[in-house]
Order: C-alpha cells, then structure tokens, then sequence
C-alpha cells in the first residue's frame, strides 16, 4: 500500500509498526459540523470508530454529535500521540497471572525518552478548566477510549484526592443536600474514613 | 450560580463518577460518600480495591479496622481485598462478612504466622468461585470443602504458604482449577505426596514442609517450570523426583539452598544431580571454606544453566580469610559446558564476592552474561573499577557479558532474607 503524505492535522509524527498498516485517512465530523481527519490507525484507538470502520459505516465520515470541535481536536491529538505507542504495549499485555511475581521492570519497547515524552503530553493534555476535563471524560467514554479516559478519570481524582470535602464541594460546585441529621448520620457510619 | 459555573461534575453519569472514585485511595474514596445524597451511593456502587499491604497500609489491618471497611462498603462485589491481619479479633466476624461477596479478582489473605491458625469458612468463596483468578492464603486452616464442592474455574494463580489442609482435598481443589498456570506450595502442612492433575498448569514452586514422598507431574501435561526450596534433592533424586518422568515441556528445574555455610545445611552432600537446571545460593562470602564448598556445590550440579546468588555480605572481610581455595581449573563440568547465566543480587563489592565473580568469568565457557544487581547507586568510576577486579583472571567466555544494575529493593530484601534463612534447613 503506498503511504499517504503527511497529514496537515496530524501533530506529531507517528512510527507506524508492521508495515501492514494501511494509512487511509478518516474524516470524523463534531457536533458542531466541522471536519477533522485521523489516521486509520489513530482513529481505531476508539473502539466505538473501530467498530464503525469494520461495519462499513466510515466512508462519508463518521459524524460523532456528542462530541464538540475543541473536544474532537484535542481527541485525535492523543489518539496520534498514543497509537504508535499501542502496538507496543499490546505486546507487552501478558497474562495477568504472570503480574503477580514481582516483575523485573524489563517489558517495555519505548524507550525511557518516549515514555517521558508521552506523560508530559499527557498531563499537558489534562491540564484544563473542569468544563473541558468533563467534556473530555465524556468523549472518551462515548468513543471507548479507554487510555483517555482512564487519564482524565486520574487527573478529577488527583484534583480530589487529598482535599477535605468542604474543599472538594466548593472546587465542584457540588450542592449538599443532606439534611444535617442526614450528613451526621453517614459520618458516624463510616468515622474510620472521616478520622485522620 | 450561573449554568456554566455551575455543578458540572453532575452532569457525569453515575458510571462515570464511579470510574473516578474508584481511582481514589480507599479512605478518599469513601470519604465521597458524604458530599451529597447521589454521591452517597456511588463508592459502595464500585467493587471495592483493599489492598491493606500496598496502598492502602495506612488504613491498619487489625480485625476492627477491615471490619468497619467492610461494612461501610456494603453489598456490592469487591475486586481485589489483600490484607495481612496482625490480630485476630473479629476475625470470623470479617470473614463472614467477606464469604457473602463476591470477590472478583484476587484474594490474599495473610494470617500471622505465630498465632493459632484460623479456620477459614467452608463457604469462604461461595460466590466468588467462578470468578476469583488470584488466590493466595497464608497461616490459616482450610475448610476441607474449600474449592472443591466449588471449584474455582477461573483461577490462575494459587498459592498456599504454611496452611493447614488434607493432602486429598488440596489434590481436588487443584484439580478443579481448570485455569490455574502457577502453583505455589509453600509449608503446605504435612503435604507428602504430591500428585497434582492441572491441564494448564505451567509452573510449579514447592517448598516441603515435611519430606516429600512422592513427587509426580504426570497429571500436569503443559508444565514448563518447577522450582523447589530447601528441599533435600539429595533424596529426592533419583527415585523420587525423577528425570525421566518430566513432562515434555519441562525447561526449567531451579534448587534453591539455604546458606552452605550455616549450621542448618549439616549434611556435605556428594553425588550430582543432573536434573537442576537453575541453582539459587544464598552466601555470606566470609571466608574461603565457604567459597570452596560453593565451588564443589557447582560441581554436583553438571547440567547447570543458570546461577543465582543472593549476596548477604555485610561487613568488609579481610584478604587473609580467603588464601587459595579454588579447585583446579576445568574439573567443575556446568563450569565447563552448560552454564550460560550467572545473576548476583544484592553486590556489595567484598573480596569474597569479587573473588567468586572473577572465578566464574575466568572459568564458565558458556557464558553469555553475568549481571551484577546492587542495592545502592554507584558511581560509574566504582562500577569500571569492580568490572576489572572481576574481569582480572580473564574471560573463559569471550562472548560473555558483565553488566551492572541497580535495584531499588534490594537492600530490603537482603536484609528479610538474612533473617529469615537463619531457621531454614532443607528438608
């Protein structure tokens, strides 16, 4: 299969291993009409658009209506990212049973520089207001994106992590509407987590 | 409050936040439980992850403690629960508890070794048999029911350290893991026969804790890798674990021995065994006596491939404790034909063990790498500098390789280990 050029869109260059992966472009649509392309490979790190693109339904491009233009950008920009990164770490998913010796830390392809690389992409990639994390959170969920999603889910749950819940329901916006007997109620029940 | 500043996280579905919470530590996690009605309801809606030894250490693991998580938790199925419980009050309270879950994951249970060990119910797994894939118990009694009247049908992974259970019922419960892949047998009280069916089986670790009998892999027809510890291969081999009777795809047989030099390995065993294929030492590297006797272990070993040694040398020794202590060159046969890797852990850089290293280099002919792993980081000068003590006597392997790596829970381990072979004897 000849290679297609560059992609204007693509923000990174990506190693594509194997050689038998086809670089056809796919054209996702956001939910506000604007157009944005992906490599194949990069598209199918969504299992929602794998699917699509086995049952035949990606040809005039995959309209995605849950999925806002900023959101869809900053999507396929980890997909790129990631995609090449995959394959390799597919590889290296062995059988659980063999995570439970201690594991000499010698399984992994990409070298300590790319490794670097991609965690600070990421967590550059999460680092924005709380609307956009959701709405991130939410896209990732939709298109079965598991790293992506599992990366946001992380970055809400450092924000809470070691912040007491007067904090936690201020930084959300969260409405507590317990009643106080109610609220009293749950602390007592579970003291051994409100106890420092 | 305007829309957009508004209570976005809400808008999440209850899946969702589940995901998040669950990326919490368990204290967090249920500490979410508070912040409003719908919330309350999303932390016990997660299976629960209580690893009481790793993450969550803080939590305490006394009986009371993993009571109250266990309750707080509620109904819902738990992923993983890994505890090693220093107490024993409310124990059957918490195990009660733990019997009416599912457990999806894994299950480690680690009971205390010096106390009475508990009876764990007969209806432990009840609702966990069909899924567990990790089960490991240490310290405790055995229903003989337990994995038998339900077999565990997902298990992959099963490891018993120092428990109490009929020889009979462990040969049934191993039976009926149709998924299991690694065994571990460890103390497994009054265990003397061992007989195990497992399709699927691929590796083996036995530590006896009376002498073996019987020792037969007949039933284990995909086994690749067995590996005994203090055990008396002396005799075991060659009636009762005996080579000829391996599986086919057997490619590894690793002995493990506790240290020559203590007064728990009393007997100067004489005749080879051709059937170990790793060997893992334990060494002080005191003095010469004691590498002579490693050196002479090597040579009763003559299909060796693979050498371990676990370094717990703590103190610098001085030269005059060594003198001449090798045996003449080329009477070792591994040394001469088979011994392909030699892995030191724990280096410290003593005269004993660069004196030890430098023999294998100069006389292992086979030898395609020797890594040495530390405990602390060292300088590339002291790193160059103990590569030419070592390479010093020369290479018998000109391919072989030496390389250095630093580990960062060496010196723990090494410091475990030390006290915990001053009671092992091989049996």
């Amino acid at each position: 299969m000849a290679a297609t050029p560059a992609d204007a869109s693509s923000s990174s260059s990506e190693a594509v291993v194997g050689g038998e992966k086809s670089n056809k472009m796919i054209t996702l649509i956001s939910s506000d009409g604007e157009s944005f392309e992906a490599t194949e490979e990069a598209a199918k790190m969504s299992v929602t658009i794998k699917h699509m693109i086995e049952d035949g339904c990606a040809d005039d491009g995959i309209p995605l209506p849950n999925v806002p233009a900023k959101i869809l950008s900053m999507v396929i920009e980890y997909c790129n990212k990631h995609a090449a990164d995959a394959d390799d770490t597919n590889k290296h998913v062995a059988d659980p049973a063999d995570a439970d010796e201690d594991d000499d830390n010698n399984n992994n392809n990409a070298s300590a520089g790319e490794k670097e690389d991609l965690k600070s992409f990421d967590a550059s990639l999460v680092a924005v207001d709380q609307a956009t994390l959701f709405d991130i959170i939410l896209a990732a969920n939709f298109l079965s994106i598991k790293g992506l999603l599992d990366l946001a889910c992380q970055k809400v749950a450092d924000d809470i992590k070691d912040k007491s819940v007067e904090e936690v329901r201020e930084i959300f916006k969260i409405e507590n509407d317990f009643t106080k007997e109610e609220e009293e109620a749950v602390r007592k029940e579970n003291a051994w987590a409100f106890n420092e | 409050m305007e829309a957009e500043e508004g209570d976005r996280i809400s808008l999440l579905p209850d899946c969702l936040l589940g995901n998040i919470v669950s990326l919490l530590p368990v204290k967090n996690a249920a500490c979410t439980m508070v912040l409003s009605r719908r919330w309350r309801r999303i932390w016990p809606s997660v299976p629960l992850d209580l690893d009481l030894d790793g993450s969550n250490r803080n939590l305490g693991s006394d009986g009371h403690s993993i009571l109250r998580i266990l309750s707080s938790h509620g109904d819902g199925p738990i992923r993983r629960f890994h505890a090693t419980v220093s107490a024993h009050k409310a124990t059957s309270s918490w195990l009660q508890i733990l019997s009416n879950q599912r457990i999806d994951d894994s299950l480690v249970l680690k009971f205390v070794p010096h106390a009475a060990h508990p009876p764990l119910p007969r209806d432990l797994l009840r609702f966990s048999a069909n899924v567990l894939r990790h089960l490991e118990l240490h310290c405790c009694c055995l229903d003989p029911q337990l994995g038998v009247t339900l077999p565990l049908h997902s298990l992959h992974y099963l490891h018993l350290s120092n428990v109490v259970i009929p020889e009979t019922s462990l040969h049934s419960m191993i039976a009926g893991c149709l998924a299991l892949r690694k065994l571990q047998l460890f103390r497994v009280h009054n265990l003397r026969r061992l007989v195990p069916c497992s399709r699927n089986l691929v590796e083996v670790y036995i530590r006896p804790h009376v002498p073996l009998e019987k020792v037969s892999f007949s039933g284990t027809p995909n086994l690749e890798s067995i590996v005994l510890l203090y055990a008396d291969i002396w005799r075991l081999c060659p009636d009762i674990f005996v080579k000829d009777a391996l599986p086919p795809k057997v490619r590894k047989v690793a002995l493990t021995l506790p240290m020559l030099h203590s007064p728990n390995f009393v007997i100067t065993p004489k005749r080879s065994v051709s059937i170990i294929t790793t060997l893992i030492l334990n060494m002080k590297f005191s003095d010469g006596e004691e590498l002579r006797k490693a050196a002479n272990m090597l040579s009763l070993f003559p299909c060796l491939q693979v050498l371990q040694i676990w370094c717990l040398a703590f103190e610098w020794t001085d030269k005059h404790a060594f003198g001449q202590w090798q045996p003449a060159a080329d009477t070792i046969m591994c040394l001469n034909e088979h011994l392909k890797y030699v892995e030191l852990h724990g280096y410290y850089g003593t005269i004993g063990e660069v004196q030890f290293a430098s023999f294998l280099m100069a006389g292992a002919k086979a030898l395609r790498a020797m890594q040495i792993l530390h405990g602390s980081k060292l300088r590339d000068e002291r790193i160059n500098t103990m590569k030419s003590l070592i390479l010093k006597g020369g290479k018998a392997s000109s391919e072989a390789q030496l390389s250095f790596a630093w580990r960062s829970d060496i010196p723990t381990v090494r410091e475990d280990l030390d006290s915990y072979l001053r009671q092992v004897r091989i049996i």
